[in-house]
């Protein structure tokens, strides 16, 4: 369609108007803040604690499990590491060796996230989480050094400790880069020291989830493998972003670990060869 | 004769390896579903054969609800019916529900209630190691919940 010059500079016009008289007439409506830097809020501490186990099944099959206890900073002293109960986390798992390299793990997880401010009634002591996860491991041996990578997928019900909050789902994509590096032998084997670092990163998707980050944490424990026992520990520095929109949270964890591993392989088929 | 005496054989055998017997243990992860409490929840159970076919199955099962918190113990005694890869069996049992409240006042927040189970189950072996369990109870004494089961054995020894 043909605009004369002057139709065109009219309708711009009229265009530059409405626009004018929509924005100045939202004055009612929430103003949407737009920060202008990213601020980091200070870091605060926690202390958490693992037990995992891992049992030989079959050939094929192991039995995955984790049960942490998590302690937090305290209201008033964010350094104190212990201040507060924070989480009961058990994470069990099925775990299939599809290949020497690559392994398949999921199950079931239930968090218990305890109140961030113990004793007031706004808040329930403790609210349920579970989730369904799996979790795909690829292993690459590199000389002594094994590196793995590990894509870990959780499926979440999650809610605040406000009474009442309601439940709301989210999906959770982790990707973890480590390594196991022994010292004191060519290889991981009994009575071995081993330093191991990695690297995790978190992304979050859900509808109430405004940042896909969720959170990047970097880890190196160091450990000592002593027959059916692994006992490793470290700190932690994680980085992620809050609820309020450029502004980021940190935390320094320490963390204690003991693995167990059994194998029941040998038990059971000696067991039924008596019996039968 | 061959034929029969090889069949024989592999049917005695397919009994022997899916037996219940005397001091075997078994583990599962399991899930329930209540029609009355219209809650569901996942926990542990373990079962052990005191002897040959009767076995003691305690488990403890945790449930979700939007609100509060609830818990369902179990103390069951199952006879299995039959040997081999299908297994049925009859139960018969304890159960201990405990639901907490959210916004009730705190001396009415907390439900208890013991009762009775009876039900039965169908247990299918996928492998050496683990089986496939399905089971349904009744609660006369809880409002006559229903509870449907489905879990993974894991037989241990």
């Amino acid at each position: 369609m043909y605009l004369s010059k002057f139709a065109k500079q009219n309708l711009l016009a009229l265009g530059i108007c409405f626009w004018t008289i929509s924005a100045f007439g939202q004055g009612d409506a929430p103003q949407q803040f737009i920060p202008s830097e990213r601020t980091n809020l200070l870091a605060t501490t926690e202390s958490w604690n693992g037990l995992y186990l891992k049992f030989r099944l079959g050939d094929r099959w192991l039995w995955y499990q984790e049960n942490h206890y998590r302690r937090r900073s305290s209201v008033d002293n964010r350094g104190d590491f212990i201040g507060r109960m924070s989480q009961i986390y058990n994470r069990f798992g099925f775990t299939y060796l599809a290949r020497d390299n690559f392994e398949i793990t999921f199950g079931p997880t239930l968090v218990w996230n305890f109140t961030p401010d113990p004793g007031n009634p706004e808040f329930v002591t403790s609210t349920l989480e579970p989730r369904f996860w799996h979790q795909w491991l690829l292993v690459q041996p590199m000389g002594r050094v094994k590196l793995f990578h590990q894509f870990r997928f959780e499926h979440r019900f999650k809610r605040d400790n406000n009474v009442g909050a309601p439940y709301n789902y989210t999906d959770r994509f982790r990707y973890k880069v480590y390594a196991y590096i022994p010292i004191n032998k060519p290889r991981m084997e009994n009575h071995t020291f081993f330093i191991s670092p990695s690297n995790e990163i978190f992304f979050e998707t859900g509808s109430h989830i405004t940042d896909i980050l969720e959170e990047n944490r970097i880890y190196t424990a160091i450990g000592y493998t002593h027959n059916n026992f692994m006992f490793f520990g470290g700190h932690m520095w994680t980085y992620g972003p809050s609820a309020i929109p450029a502004e980021y949270r940190q935390r320094h964890i320490i963390r204690l670990n003991v693995m167990y591993t059994l194998d029941f392989r040998d038990s059971r088929n000696v067991r039924r060869a008596l019996v039968r | 004769m061959k034929k029969i005496l090889l069949i024989w054989v592999l049917f005695i055998g397919s009994h022997i390896s899916y037996a219940q017997y005397q001091g075997e243990w078994r583990a599962q992860l399991a899930t329930e579903y209540g029609t009355g409490t219209n809650l569901f929840g996942m926990g542990l159970l373990s079962e052990y054969f005191i002897i040959d076919r009767l076995s003691v199955v305690p488990s403890i099962m945790v449930l979700l609800p939007e609100t509060g918190k609830a818990t369902n113990l179990h103390v069951d005694a199952r006879y299995y019916f039959n040997e081999g890869t299908s297994q049925l069996y009859g139960l018969l049992g304890f159960n201990y529900y405990r639901r907490r409240l959210e916004f009730a006042g705190e001396n009415d927040n907390l439900i208890q209630s013991p009762g009775l189970n009876v039900g039965g189950g169908y247990n299918y072996r996928i492998s050496e190691e683990f089986s496939l369990d399905a089971q349904i109870k009744f609660q006369p004494q809880n409002n006559n919940n229903l509870v449907i089961g489905v879990g993974i054995n894991y037989h241990i020894n």
